[in-house]
């Protein structure tokens, strides 16, 4: 015959003990039946043994391993990339003591905790036997048994005032919603340790604006080129005044192009070649070769621009400033005009 | 008789029973909750009420404290943009009213922890309606904090880095600093104490599952775990609780020694003292118990837990808070004679600025609220049982024990061996807004916690008032209290 | 530790006559931001080297001395364990007290630690106006809000002498390396260069007998030596 539950209510404690024994008269062990209440009754007052439990056992398996993580933390971690702080050891013992005894109570609570879960098979997700007036002003005594014991024990409860009797199927062993769910927990914890990873290896980059990797200040040559402020430094030429019209103030008049290809000859031929095209005397021995000043490049530029580039030099290029007057400037940039293509 | 329906001692149990004997019996359960069960279902209701219950008072106090919440996370986002110079933070005091938060609300935060686990293993039985109200304090107490070391930071942003995990850029976080020990010892106690409510909560939610419907039922479904005070379910959650409640007791201790040696590992003059582990611990307690007896007596009159919450159990934490008081008082003279009596050049510039400089009217107050107001009137019995004058006294308590952490942090630091770089802290707006939005946010969680939980811990009522009788002896009747190993 | 090192910087007070042009360079060197003058006030001041100037006696015979103020680089530095982040620790190589601007996440105690008080935070973001920004270091990180920072010895200048000698096939000599404050003031107040060379200038005068070093009774064991006479600057 198929299994039953039979769930009596009762009022009292005393019933409820006188019940249990009579129960066991009729030939039921311990583990056939349990008691439902609303705060706990202790073994000794139910005359049951004292039920089993490995919490404790748990609590110490959390213990030994928050112990070991602590190890690892402070000891493991000091010694995967040692920095050297304050003339201290790098695995320095009294903080080890502390971070073991925080991480080992921790672990010894956790387990404790997920211990209990276990122990009492919790969360449950099958259909139980249960009263509501447990939590209000009964006791319930559940006994699970073979059907044909079930006269036998109504009749048990009845005698002891039960007041409530419920009779079900026998209870499910297994509880797939239990495993679905510590099995999702898993899930949940492997899918947030993996989300975890990809920030903190960086897979996922946010580009925090606070990196320092822009920086503000300027790079050796890597400026932009610019004139000086308002009479910041004395120099001659209109050009280099700011707010003035960066017009050449010498009409490139046939006196003007002699002189420019005069001063062109001296200074600027060696490099840039007779006919400025970057191929003068010089230019093997340069590793920066100098710039085809016939090219639509140099041509484009204004004549400000040439005029600071004889004067303050550009890259390689020395500065003409000592060899040339300032005045004398817009003779050769006439001339250079004259070389475009 | 029966457990759950219990009426508790009655004149029947006495031969010879006489008019004068009902009166003793009567007055009896009036004093004490563990003699006067009432039927279930109506200690169920008394407890389920409160958490339906709205009113104009519950809407303009969510409002407010949510208000201040919003207000908080403005102001911190704020101080994320603009940089940490909006606050009155300079050099030398580095360090200002956020770590005198992060101390007091991890400080509220252990008389929680001492009324439900310490008392629970001293077998103190008036600690049983009280234990919930007390550790949700801790709870939020913690959380508000918990925020703090975040907010604190130059660079809050990167606050994870102090997480140890392994990362892209090798580097660890360094456990040579006592923030670090900060981390682990906060996390184990948050993590812990959250647990601990948890297990004392479960056959209370399950408790509201069986009475509620709607969301309610499903939420408290869910949470309960298919609890039905098996036995064996009972005897695995007493053991766990057991774990924790000698776990969490020297969890407790540790937490606040090791806040303490953020200031203590200092050479900083002012705070490098070796009293300062114990010296936390007591005021943290002191502040703690001032705090909930403020939750308490709050709840008491707004949720109507009169039955529940008695004169006794209010008698019992302000002796504690006496005794406390007296504690305080100790070690703040150890920490007091002993700089005095050493006559260090910066020592004493501190102690002059605590006696005659700007601290000095808060360093009055600090000693009028922290030793004079508690000792002076909780050694009355009459004054003890007046819920109004306790209020009072806590409040000075709080304000005093906040005083002492900020005359720790930005007045020690405002001196130091070099003259030329002393600089007293202003308060600015930033600051003070989180100071006052945290204590918001901490009221805030706590009045919806209790919308959503019961806040007093039936079973354990319901195990006490199993385990209490009365006896007569001459002719006196008294409270005896079995307890079966 | 491992370091063929001992940088040391020794100081002469009689010869310092606080015209500040050392706390000028540093700032020019080492891209330190610029306050204004309120900040200063209100201890937000960004000065990695200071002149502390200490009254011995006022008016009608004034005297005083000036204490160029800079981190101490101590081998046994307090503010270093303290740091969670390991943005400050001890150089092996180089042997002095470094920061590491994009570890530090701004928790202070550092500077709560220190007991010179040489460590500065970044309140705000610094504010580099056009053309200030083409005068910044390229060689020394511009730091962002939310950072410590402190004087590092020049660890760019060291690093530079380093590598110069490495091309160079030579080993480092003391005198190669000059930070900016050492380079530029004009007294010759400051003297740096390697203790653990015998024949070195500090190692010299750090022997002297008005030789000492600041608060060495709370065991920082630091890198600085000042030098003070009888006579102060100004009598």
């Amino acid at each position: 015959m198929a299994d039953i539950q039979l769930l009596g209510l009762f009022h009292d404690v005393e019933q409820v003990t006188s019940a249990i024994s009579q129960v066991r008269k009729a030939g039921l062990k311990d583990s056939q039946f349990t008691v439902l209440s609303n705060h706990p009754i202790n073994h000794e007052i139910l005359g049951r043994a004292k039920p089993a439990t490995y919490v404790t056992r748990m609590a110490l398996i959390g213990a030994i391993l928050g112990a070991l993580t602590a190890f690892a933390l402070v000891a493991g971690t000091g010694q995967l990339y040692p920095l050297s702080q304050g003339n201290q050891p790098i695995i320095p013992i009294p903080p080890l003591l502390i971070v073991t005894f925080e991480v080992t109570m921790l672990g010894t609570m956790w387990m404790a905790f997920f211990g209990m879960l276990l122990s009492n098979k919790f969360p449950v997700f099958k259909k139980q036997v249960y009263s509501p007036r447990i939590t209000g002003d009964s006791i319930g005594l559940l006994v699970e048994m073979d059907e044909k014991l079930a006269d036998e024990i109504k009749k048990i409860f009845n005698d002891n005032q039960a007041h409530e009797i419920q009779q079900q199927g026998a209870s499910q062993a297994a509880d797939p919603g239990a495993k679905r769910f510590w099995w999702s927990v898993v899930a949940v914890l492997v899918a947030a340790g993996g989300v975890t990873g990809l920030f903190v290896y960086d897979i996922i980059h946010i580009p925090f604006p606070s990196q320092m990797v822009d920086q503000v200040s300027i790079g050796e040559q890597q400026g932009p080129r610019l004139a000086a402020p308002v009479a910041a430094i004395p120099v001659q030429g209109r050009v280099l005044v700011n707010g003035l019209p960066q017009t050449n103030p010498v009409a490139a008049t046939s006196d003007s192009l002699q002189r420019g290809k005069i001063f062109f000859s001296i200074n600027c031929e060696m490099c840039h070649g007779s006919a400025g095209a970057g191929d003068g005397k010089l230019v093997k021995s340069l590793d920066n070769k100098p710039a085809d000043l016939s090219s639509s490049k140099i041509q484009s530029l204004a004549d400000d621009d040439i005029f600071l580039v004889i004067n303050q030099g550009f890259g390689t290029m020395p500065s003409m400033a000592e060899n040339l007057d300032s005045k004398d400037y817009w003779d050769v940039i006439n001339y250079v005009r004259t070389l475009k293509k | 008789m029966s457990v759950s329906e219990y009426p508790g001692p009655s004149i029947g149990q006495f031969p010879q029973a006489d008019e004068a004997l009902a009166g003793k019996i009567e007055h009896q359960r009036k004093e004490h909750l563990n003699l006067d069960p009432r039927p279930a279902e109506e200690m169920n209701q008394m407890v389920l009420d409160p958490m339906y219950r709205t009113s104009r008072l519950l809407w303009m106090t969510l409002m407010l404290t949510g208000g201040l919440v919003v207000a908080y996370g403005v102001t911190f986002s704020a101080q994320m943009w603009y940089g940490l110079g909006i606050t009155g933070l300079m050099r030398p005091v580095m360090w200002g009213p956020y770590i005198v938060n992060l101390v007091y609300f991890i400080g509220v935060g252990h008389a929680g922890t001492f009324i439900s686990a310490a008392l629970r293993a001293l077998k103190f039985e008036w600690r049983r309606p009280i234990s919930r109200a007390a550790e949700i304090v801790t709870v939020f107490g913690l959380m508000c904090a918990a925020a703090f070391p975040v907010v604190h930071l130059g660079r809050s942003w990167k606050v994870y880095w102090l997480i140890p995990l392994p990362n892209e850029r090798m580097l660890w976080p360094s456990f040579h600093s006592p923030l670090m020990w900060d981390f682990m010892a906060i996390s184990t106690y948050l993590s812990c104490s959250v647990i601990f409510v948890y297990l004392s909560l479960l056959p209370d939610i399950a408790m509201a599952r069986d009475h509620s419907k709607g969301w309610r039922y499903s939420f408290y479904r869910a949470l309960a775990l298919g609890w039905r005070g098996a036995e064996h379910e009972w005897h695995n959650l007493e053991t766990a609780m057991n774990v924790f409640t000698y776990g969490i007791i020297p969890v407790m201790f540790s937490v606040h020694t090791v806040v303490s040696w953020d200031f203590a590992m200092a050479i900083q003059p002012g705070w490098h003292s070796t009293i300062f582990g114990p010296y936390f611990v007591i005021g943290a307690l002191f502040s703690g118990v001032g705090a909930v007896m403020i939750a308490l007596i709050l709840l008491r009159k707004l949720l109507h837990l009169e039955y529940y919450l008695r004169k006794e159990h209010f008698n019992g934490m302000a002796m504690f808070l006496m005794i406390l008081s007296m504690a305080w008082a100790y070690f703040y003279f150890n920490d007091y004679i002993v700089p005095w009596y050493g006559n260090g050049p910066v020592e004493k510039v501190i102690m002059t600025l605590f006696a005659e400089g700007w601290a000095k009217p808060l360093w009055y107050l600090m000693l009028f609220s922290n030793i004079i107001v508690p000792l002076g009137v909780l050694w009355n019995s009459k004054w003890r049982s007046n819920l109004t004058v306790l209020f009072v006294v806590s409040l000075f308590v709080q304000v005093g024990m906040y005083i002492e952490r900020y005359l720790i942090v930005p007045g020690s630091l405002s001196l130091n061996e070099i003259p030329a770089s002393w600089g007293i802290y202003h308060p600015q707006v930033p600051e003070s807004l989180i100071t006052v939005a945290t204590f918001g946010l901490l009221v805030f969680a706590y009045v919806i916690f209790t919308r959503i939980f019961p806040m007093i811990p039936l079973w354990e009522v319901r195990e006490g008032q199993a385990m209490h009788g009365l006896r007569k002896v001459g002719q006196a009747l008294i409270q005896t209290k079995s307890e079966p190993d | 530790m491992g370091s063929p090192y001992k940088w040391t910087m020794v100081i002469d007070m009689d010869k310092c006559t606080g015209c500040g042009a050392c706390v000028v360079a540093c700032h020019a060197e080492n891209n330190v931001p610029i306050r204004t003058e309120l900040d200063v006030v209100q201890g937000r001041g960004m000065h990695w080297m200071r002149t502390e100037n200490y009254w011995v006696s006022q008016y009608p015979e004034p005297q005083t001395y000036f204490l160029p103020m800079l981190c101490q680089q101590c081998h046994a530095a307090p503010c270093e364990p303290v740091c969670p982040a390991y943005a400050t620790l001890h150089s092996e190589h180089e042997n002095v007290n470094v920061q590491v601007y994009n570890r530090c996440i701004g928790t202070r105690y550092c500077q709560n630690n220190d007991p010179y008080k040489v460590r500065f935070f970044n309140f705000y973001d610094p504010d580099f106006p056009e053309p200030m920004n083409q005068q910044l270091n390229p060689d020394v990180t511009v730091r962002s809000a939310g950072i410590m920072e402190k004087c590092t010895f020049c660890i760019q200048r060291i690093r530079r002498g380093e590598e110069q000698a490495l091309v160079e096939k030579r080993p480092l000599h003391s005198s190669d390396v000059q930070p900016a404050c050492v380079q530029t003031c004009p007294p010759g107040a400051l003297t740096f260069g390697d203790l653990n060379d015998p024949n070195s200038e500090v190692s010299r005068l750090s022997k002297e007998v008005g030789a000492f070093r600041l608060l060495e009774n709370l065991g920082t064991d630091p890198s600085i030596y000042y030098l003070k006479g009888g006579k102060s600057n100004v009598s």
